[in-house]
């Protein structure tokens, strides 16, 4: 092209764009981020900056604003094309002008028009949301760079542009530009802990309010995600929270239900409800999951399959441009099929191209099993990165809760959006495993929700005035949280407690949950309602039929429906983006040739096996009760966090040196106060935890596929309990064989006692992971049962569980 | 000669294309730019014409990818080139190889056999010389 035109395209050239900054609030669940990007014009023509850049998917972006030449513009939300027309216009007149549009709720593109020679401009994006919640663990989450999206050949393009053009920045091995974050946790007393899995952090003023958490770097790649954990002290609670205005009131509804202990025993005695459901393992080998991906993948597919109970079907599907069944037609779930399932697993491998998701998804809706069975579980591990998503949701949507889905996001940089929104289109629950992070207790929690119930027909009494509810129709699973919003006229609701009906496992149940005012979230619920609301028009959208005008109509007036509740609150969308206009005077007019520069970012870390993060050196601080306010830095060596890694082919953690291992006395006061301290009496509690924990997950692992436990020797050295004595007492085992067995002695005394042991530790002494435990724990007992039932094993005149229990109550468990 | 002008706006308007649209047309070479300097530049019934020409194929299902290759190749009987491009191989002076389309490596070896064959031909020589 030309340079006699006024519109060039380069891409290469000086990187407008010089540094990120991400300032955040949080107070318990609710954090409101700002975004600061800084660009710098070092050219002698006049440039376009374009960026494109990732957000958390759930993000309501509240507000845009440029600050340049010491001037503050606030942008405003107008309709897509027409905010376009707007910056358009403006740069065509020579002015400054701003635009903000979202591409996916994950994927925006800020244009910075008209950037003079030697000017800066920074933009800023503010956004709200509420954070993740898992139990008393609440997640922060930052993306940081787009990695690529396979995008399907039959992909149709949007308005004329491909959708490639959309979603793509271009990509670079360096850039010029890094992140720097700085976040304040409010309430910092509520706290346990805090950590990142992802980056190292600063943490300071521990149990004040605020607690800083800034980035140990002053400027970071941004090529993976940032995650920060904070641990509270107490789980979060029912409760409807009331902001009011003069005409309407909006409210925020925080619904946890309990599970039904009845129930749950029931469950855990027969295993009935769950066998119905098959499940299928999809595992995305495409080419973007090489390296990192793909080994954390198989380890969670592995670790899946030993937890399975007998007589589930199940199989075990690999996709990438093909897709191939490990089974013809799933199978019961028997030692034979297990071992199958695991030696083909070993052998998978990221060597399948691209991500056809929708063919494998396709086949998987539609086959039955071998005896109708047409309800499914398929537990997705995928990095997420397609660009076909919604095409993907239609498809789930469509079984009509016959397919649950709950996907696992991989990597050090997935797509959010896809792996929540496959979650919340196909009724199931999601998780994101970052490089390095333990697998075992994230699959095992995922396990534990397969089991939870649904709570069909959730009615909300809000009150008879009209409301606008978003979700229109909430996915709730006892013991998982789930946040429902209404928009409700009336300046108040009027009640103090608000009534919910729901159906669970067929029975009636009713809640009374307590309505409280809005400042104790710190958050404007309006926002958070509007985008929740057009998060669900947007994805509400199914199965467009080309070419029919009464669906076309609909999808119209939905649009317009979105367009104007993202006006009204000011929160952006897919149909809407902020815009700002710079007007300038006569002299500083744009008037020569503009560049357009696009800004390259960097490919996430381990995309397509593109280097290898490893566990990034975690930094984690513990808050204890018994210590003052005081300001430390922790700046932990890995050999202070004792991180066992549970590769099973290896399988050889020792648990006896960890817990010899004197912690080291409790530091003075005064050198606390000084700083400088390593370790103290908070993060010993901490480390308690973490070795009980580790001790828990290697437990869990002893499980053999048909149901039985077998003590090793790391677990016995970690219990206090001596091998050999188990061997002695094993051997001294009568059983009464019945005649018609009288062939066979069909069981191991050693792995009969093992499990009984280990069986009553677990519930002993480990209530608190009741989730993690329950379906491995109920798969054993099974099989125990079944065993006493037939054989009526002893030891010494005890019958096996009397005599189990008094080892059990010999172990020695960490405590914290 | 190309006369009648229109504004950006008025070329949405007789298209249907967005702006936005046609501003990435224009910066991805499908379009040639406006007249005129920057993007307050007039476009001519040319620009409109391909423009359609997109537009139509785009009916038809296909995608920009496949346009391209379609506006590269592809001749349409009604809408015969501007200009055609016909790369000239000299052999003699006054005598000249024409060929229409880019040539692949085994071709051009053979244009290039054609070509000292008929040198050799037009110096009196045989063609095994």
């Amino acid at each position: 092209m030309s340079d006699e035109f006024g519109l060039l395209s380069s891409k290469s050239g000086p990187i407008p764009l010089i540094g990120v900054k991400v300032d955040g609030d949080i107070l318990g669940r609710g954090a409101r981020v700002t975004v600061s990007q800084r660009f710098r014009n070092i050219e002698k023509t006049a440039v376009e900056a374009v960026y494109k850049f990732p957000l958390p998917e759930g993000s309501a972006i509240c507000r845009f604003k440029a600050q340049v030449n010491g001037r503050t513009i606030q942008g405003q939300v107008e309709e897509r094309e027409e905010a376009f027309e707007i910056y358009d216009d403006a740069l065509t007149k020579g002015d400054g002008a701003y635009l903000l549009d979202e591409e996916r709720p994950n994927i925006f593109t800020l244009s910075v028009g008209n950037l003079n020679p030697g000017t800066e401009a920074v933009i800023q994006i503010e956004y709200v949301m509420l954070l993740d919640t898992e139990g008393k663990r609440v997640r922060f989450f930052l993306p940081t760079t787009i990695s690529p999206r396979y995008i399907p050949d039959e992909m149709a393009d949007d308005n004329g542009i491909p959708v490639d053009e959309k979603l793509h920045p271009p990509y670079a091995a360096d850039v010029s530009y890094g992140l720097f974050i700085a976040l304040r946790i409010h309430k910092g007393s509520l706290l346990d802990s805090v950590e990142s899995p992802t980056h190292q952090v600063r943490i300071e003023n521990l149990k004040g309010d605020p607690i800083n958490v800034t980035l140990s770097a002053e400027s970071v790649r941004m090529d993976r995600d940032f995650i920060l954990y904070m641990d509270f002290a107490n789980s979060q609670v029912s409760r409807a929270y009331q902001y009011r205005t003069d005409k309407e009131s909006f409210i925020q509804l925080d619904f946890l239900p309990e599970k039904d202990p009845v129930v749950e025993k029931r469950k855990d005695q027969s295993h009935g409800e769950g066998l119905k459901r098959e499940i299928v393992f999809l595992v995305d080998c495409s080419g973007s999951m090489q390296g990192d991906s793909i080994q954390e993948a198989k380890r969670a597919v592995e670790a899946c399959i030993r937890g399975l109970e007998q007589g589930r079907r199940f199989n075990v599907v690999r996709f990438g441009s093909s897709h191939e069944s490990l089974f013809p037609k799933a199978e019961i779930y028997s030692e034979k099929t297990a071992n199958a399932a695991l030696a083909h697993v070993k052998n998978m491998d990221a060597d399948l191209g691209g991500t056809e998701i929708l063919n494998p998804l396709r086949k998987i809706c539609s086959s039955k099993g071998k005896e109708r069975i047409s309800y499914k579980d398929i537990i997705l591990l995928t990095d997420g990165e397609v660009g076909n998503e919604s095409e993907v949701f239609d498809l789930i949507k469509k079984s009509n809760g016959r397919i649950r889905v709950f996907p696992v996001g991989i990597g050090a940089g997935c797509n959010e959006y896809f792996i929540k929104g496959l979650g919340r289109a196909g009724g199931g629950a999601s998780e994101f495993i970052f490089p390095g992070e333990r697998i075992e207790p994230k699959v095992l929690g995922l396990f534990g929700k397969l089991e939870q119930d649904m709570i069909t027909d959730l009615a909300i009494s809000w009150g008879t005035r009209s409301l606008d509810q978003a979700p229109a129709l909430p996915v709730a699973f006892t013991g998982s949280p789930v946040t429902v919003f209404a928009r409700v006229e009336g300046a108040s609701i009027g009640k103090s407690k608000l009534a919910l009906q729901g159906r669970v496992n067929g029975r009636e149940e009713a809640w009374a949950i307590e309505v409280v005012d809005s400042y104790e979230t710190g958050l404007p619920i309006p926002v958070l309602w509007a985008r929740e609301k057009i998060r669900d028009l947007e994805e509400s959208v199914v199965g467009l039929v080309r070419g029919s005008r009464q669906e076309e109509r609909k999808q119209n007036q939905l649009k317009d429906r979105i367009i104007e509740i993202s006006k009204t609150f000011g929160v952006l969308s897919q149909s809407t983006s902020y815009v700002a206009v710079e007007e300038r005077e006569e002299k500083d007019k744009t008037t020569g040739e503009v560049t357009l520069r696009k800004i390259p970012v960097l490919l996430t870390i381990g995309w397509h096996g593109v280097g290898r993060l490893k566990a990034a050196a975690p930094t984690f601080a513990g808050i204890a009760d018994d210590v003052e306010c005081y300001q430390a830095e922790l700046d932990l060596g890995s050999d202070e966090i004792s991180d066992i890694s549970f590769e099973l082919e290896e399988n050889v953690p020792v648990f006896d040196a960890l817990l010899m291992k004197q912690p080291a006395p409790p530091p003075t006061m005064e050198k606390l106060r000084s700083g400088g301290v390593k370790a103290y009496p908070m993060f010993k509690k901490r480390k308690q935890e973490r070795v009980r924990t580790n001790l828990l997950l290697h437990i869990l692992n002893l499980q053999r596929p048909e149901g039985g436990m077998i003590l090793d020797g790391a677990a016995a050295g970690a219990l206090g309990i001596e091998l050999s004595h188990i061997h002695r007492a094993a051997g001294r085992m009568t059983v009464r064989i019945p005649v018609h067995h009288i062939q066979w002695m069909p069981i191991d005394p050693v792995l009969v006692l093992s499990t009984a042991i280990l069986i009553q530790i677990l519930e002993s002494h480990f209530g608190d992971h009741y989730d993690r435990w329950r379906n491995v724990v109920g798969k054993s007992r099974s099989w125990l049962d079944e065993i006493i039932g037939q054989f009526r094993p002893e030891i010494d005149g005890q019958d096996i569980m009397s005599y189990a229990s008094s080892i059990a109550n010999s172990a020695r468990i960490p405590r914290f | 000669m190309e006369t009648k002008q229109y504004t950006i706006e008025e070329l949405c308007e007789l298209t249907g294309f967005s702006r936005r649209t046609i501003r990435y047309y224009v910066q991805e070479g499908l379009i040639d730019p406006p007249a005129g300097r920057g993007r307050g530049g007039f476009y001519f019934d040319s620009h409109l014409n391909k423009l359609r020409q997109i537009k139509a194929l785009q009916d038809d299902g296909l995608r920009l990818s496949q346009i391209q290759e379609v506006l590269k190749i592809g001749k349409k009987p009604e809408m015969a080139p501007l200009r055609e491009i016909w790369i000239r191989y000299p052999v003699e002076p006054g005598i000249e190889i024409h060929i229409q389309r880019e040539l692949d490596e085994s071709e051009r070896k053979k244009l290039v056999e054609i070509i000292r064959v008929a040198k050799s031909i037009l110096k009196g020589g045989t063609n095994d010389e």
